[in-house]
């Protein structure tokens, strides 16, 4: 042991002489952090996959009518979820970018902002009004005296509040990849003779088929790896199987098997995803001079593009704050004078403060490798890193629920471990910001620090963080933003007693006290506003 | 010899061919050197190899009797005591002028920062941001930053390529200047041969990551070694022939050419040959006869091609734009001997 050792300090000696080469493109304070991170990244997927790969009975276990059921239902629900997006979002898309719809501009805002509804507000929202104790069932059974079973629950209830909360993410790609299009195709097919209806499928629908597959499978994401919308309209999908196996029952290596089942479904979802990426933009940029595009005129169609806009507008975007605001204004009439727990906002608020920070700081060495020394090496370290997007938070706290029982017993139900899946999760939020304004920096400026005298950590130090202090701030308030969002791993992981924002309204929800849910509610629908108008303030 | 480099090989990552071979030069203290050649000959890799911003395959890199770069040493580019002026400037945008002099000072000196910035003439721009100066004021600040750490080099890269063709000429000017006033040693890398030709001591003209030739301007302009430094540089005559008897000549084609430069060959020798434009004079007792074919009025000159009487053989040559020479006259022209060269490759 002590021989080794010295050989090792022989070794830096050597390396630090120059007789020793570095092997590697990247700088040690670089390279090494990275490679911790992508270790750290990996950790939940590697340790389920080694405790499940010791079970003997896997086959059986894999094999369970259950597991067949909730593959079945899982991919019914995303399924039928992206359809029905597809067919909410194309007239929408359309109407709004290429018709004389009255008020476009207008409509085009509007039935984009349900974006900023979390699915966790959006289910508190839809189960308070329709519900059981909720709106429709108190005023019924009240009113009319009548008992009523609210039958929202299940499937319907599940792709119902899905459809609404996904469309926009459907609508957003459809929308930019109709902007962009070159209207001479279109012009073209009209002096052949074509009337606008074959011209939309003939022509325009074929340019959007990119878009519309890179949007739906985000979609098919989306409904994978929520919680929040299918817990609480209790409808058997992976991630609440997941979690009441893990909370119900002591066969925990069972949610192992379904966690891992789910893991393999989002990660081919997120490789079609990337695949698609590069296509629709290579489809919806014309190059050339733009013109203006034409605007269809609806006529008669009109009144009934109206009605189903508004419809649309009303079920996503008035429905789930009306109810809130119902909820919080029957609080205050109440007296209820706790309508925050001042206790949750601080956790919330000091656990996404903490997430920011670390988070940051962790996506800073991997964002540099990845624009600064590209390699084979770095490829791959790279998209470790980029696990968190894949991995449903659930999967996330529940391998570190078992790791933290299993071997790091000091960290198990403590705030670091928590932190530690959120930095996991959440890192990706941080890498575009990041890495966009990394690439605003010329690496001349860099060479230029080394050549005036300083070394490599000090031109970092000195240099690169100041000029991308923006995209760090960025990254800090997407980091931020979504944490104070997350609810499974809230559940899971938090230290016992920690109450947040989104258990909160958890609590609220499934113990059907809404008019307690209704002040973090609208707090989340704020902070969501505010993470979608960084976002899209980046990309201009 | 201030900076010595032998037999540098470096090859990029995931490319066939070497981006520099066997590449060997010097360069003495307070002279400008320039590296020459076409975009991709390795020229600008040769200049990151001895700020050490790359490191060689194999080869030694000395700079003042130390090697630098060697198989079993290495000295990072922070401790080589090097200046550099780089295509975009590199300026850091989030520190003033004088700031931007201070980044690479032990202690911050403010009077050698106001020598510096007074040599450069921006004395009164130092608390200014780099974006609030124009490019040629930028330019300056940029070549003031490796000049205030009194470095062993000055390594310039492509440092006019963005300025305005109008600024270009003054600026070449300014920089020279600065850089002699500062006794400084300096390398520049350019692809503009008539830039290289102007500010050298000493130009290095390079091809597909091999040299092609060494020399004062005035060498590589009058006697290029190479076809390639022939047309690289300026426009040429190439002309097969075979040397003379005297040795001092090469019989070609259109006559017998007086030629100084023939390398030791003997007489008999195939050799093929350079004349440049400007080594033929009109002159009525010249020994070649020709039809004026094309002229081109450039107002220093007049580019004329000539068909030779009675071979296939077409000559480029400058004609006074006193002389008033139009298509199909008759001409005698002859050649001037020191402006030949035999051409080894």
């Amino acid at each position: 042991m002590q021989a080794k050792l010295s050989t090792f300090k022989n070794k830096i000696d050597l390396f630090k002489q120059g007789q020793l080469k570095w092997p590697f493109v990247a700088p040690p304070f670089i390279l090494i952090p990275v490679i911790i991170i992508a270790l750290a990244m990996a950790l939940p997927l590697l340790y389920l996959i080694v405790r499940v790969w010791g079970v003997d009975d896997f086959l059986s276990l894999l094999l369970r009518e259950q597991t067949i059921t909730v593959l079945l239902n899982t991919l019914a629900l995303a399924g039928s979820v992206t359809l029905s997006t597809i067919i909410i979002a194309l007239p929408l898309a359309w109407l709004t970018v290429r018709t004389d719809l009255p008020g476009r501009k207008i409509w085009s805002i509007l039935t984009m902002v349900p974006l900023v509804i979390p699915s966790l507000v959006g289910g508190f929202a839809f189960v308070s009004a329709f519900g059981y104790g909720g709106i429709v069932h108190n005023f019924i059974s009240d009113v009319f005296n009548i008992s009523y079973t609210p039958r929202i629950y299940g499937f319907f209830g599940a792709w119902a509040l899905l459809t609404l909360l996904c469309y926009p993410y459907l609508l957003l790609s459809i929308r930019s990849a109709l902007v962009g299009m070159d209207p001479s195709q279109e012009e073209a097919a009209r002096t052949m003779g074509q009337n606008s209806w074959q011209i939309f499928w003939k022509v325009t629908f074929p340019k959007l088929r990119p878009a519309i597959a890179g949007g739906g499978l985000l979609v098919a994401l989306y409904t994978l790896s929520d919680f929040a919308a299918v817990s609480l309209l209790q409808f058997d999908s992976f991630t609440r199987v997941i979690f009441l196996q893990y909370r119900g029952s002591f066969d925990r290596t069972y949610a192992a098997v379904l966690a891992l089942i789910l893991v393999g479904l989002t990660m081919l979802i997120v490789t079609c995803e990337m695949w698609t990426r590069g296509k629709a933009r290579y489809h919806s940029l014309g190059r050339g001079t733009k013109r203006k595009l034409r605007k269809i005129k609806l006529g008669k169609w009109k009144w009934p593009a109206l009605i189903f806009c508004s419809t649309i507008v009303l079920l996503a975007l008035v429905l789930p704050v009306g109810v809130t605001i119902f909820w919080l204004i029957r609080g205050l009439i109440h007296g209820e004078a706790f309508v925050l727990r001042w206790e949750a906002a601080f956790n919330s608020f000091y656990a996404a403060g903490i997430t920011a920070i670390v988070g940051v700081v962790a996506t800073l060495p991997v964002a540099i490798i990845s624009v600064r020394y590209k390699s084979r090496f770095s490829k791959l370290l790279e998209k470790i890193a980029y696990a968190g997007y894949a991995l449903p938070g659930i999967v996330v706290a529940l391998a570190l629920v078992f790791f933290g029982s299993n071997y790091a017993i000091s960290f198990y139900q403590t705030l670091p471990l928590l932190i530690f899946a959120y930095v996991i999760l959440f890192l990706p939020q941080a890498m575009g910001a990041l890495r966009s304004s990394l690439l605003q920096v010329g690496p001349n400026v860099e060479d230029a620090g080394l050549i005036m005298g300083c070394s490599r950590f000090k031109v970092l130090r000195t240099v690169t963080i100041p000029l991308i202090r923006p995209g760090i701030f960025t990254g800090a308030a997407l980091i931020f933003l979504t944490t104070m969002k997350e609810l499974p791993a809230t559940l899971l992981l938090s230290p016992i007693g920690f109450r947040s924002l989104t258990t909160e309204i958890w609590n609220a929800t499934t113990e059907a006290f809404y008019t307690r849910a209704a002040v973090p509610a609208l707090l989340l629908v704020l902070i969501s506003s505010f993470s979608l108008w960084i976002l899209f303030s980046q990309e201009d | 010899m201030i900076i010595e480099l032998s037999d540098i090989t470096k090859t990029y990552p995931g490319t066939e061919s070497p981006a520099l071979k066997d590449v060997s030069f010097e360069v003495e203290a307070g002279q400008i050197v320039t590296l020459l050649g076409p975009s991709g000959c390795g020229k600008t890799t040769l200049l990151r190899l001895i700020a050490g911003l790359e490191r060689p395959d194999s080869g030694v890199i000395n700079i003042r009797g130390q090697e630098v770069a060697a198989e079993n040493s290495w000295i990072p580019p922070e401790k080589r005591g090097v200046g550099m002026v780089f295509q975009d400037y590199a300026l850091f945008p989030h520190l003033s002028v004088e700031d931007n002099l201070a980044f690479g000072l032990e202690d911050r000196d403010q009077d050698k920062i106001m020598e510096t910035l007074e040599l450069v003439g921006l004395a009164d721009h130092a608390t200014k941001n780099p974006a609030e100066l124009s490019g040629g004021q930028q330019q300056r600040v940029a070549l003031a930053r490796a000049l205030v750490r009194d470095p062993v080099v000055v390594l310039l890269d492509e440092p006019f390529s963005n300025l305005d063709m109008s600024l270009r000429e003054q600026m070449r000017r300014d920089v020279t200047r600065i850089i002699r006033e500062s006794e400084a040693t300096a390398i520049f890398v350019t692809h503009d041969q008539k830039e290289a030709l102007s500010i050298s001591d000493k130009i290095i003209l390079m091809n597909h990551g091999v040299v092609e030739q060494k020399g004062t301007p005035r060498e590589i302009y009058e006697l290029p070694e190479t076809t390639f430094v022939a047309s690289f540089v300026g426009q040429s005559n190439l002309l097969e022939g075979t040397i003379g008897s005297d040795a001092e000549s090469v019989v070609t084609e259109i006559g017998t050419i007086p030629c100084h430069h023939t390398h030791g060959k003997q007489p008999g020798e195939k050799v093929t040959i350079s004349v440049r434009p400007e080594s033929f004079e009109l002159d009525s007792q010249g020994s070649i006869q020709g039809v004026i074919k094309e002229v081109v009025y450039k107002g220093n000159t007049i580019d004329a091609i000539i068909d030779v009487n009675n071979t296939s053989h077409s000559l480029l040559i400058h004609i006074h734009p006193e002389i008033k020479a139009e298509r199909g006259d008759q001409v005698s022209v002859k050649v001037l001997p020191d402006f030949v060269a035999v051409i080894e490759r």
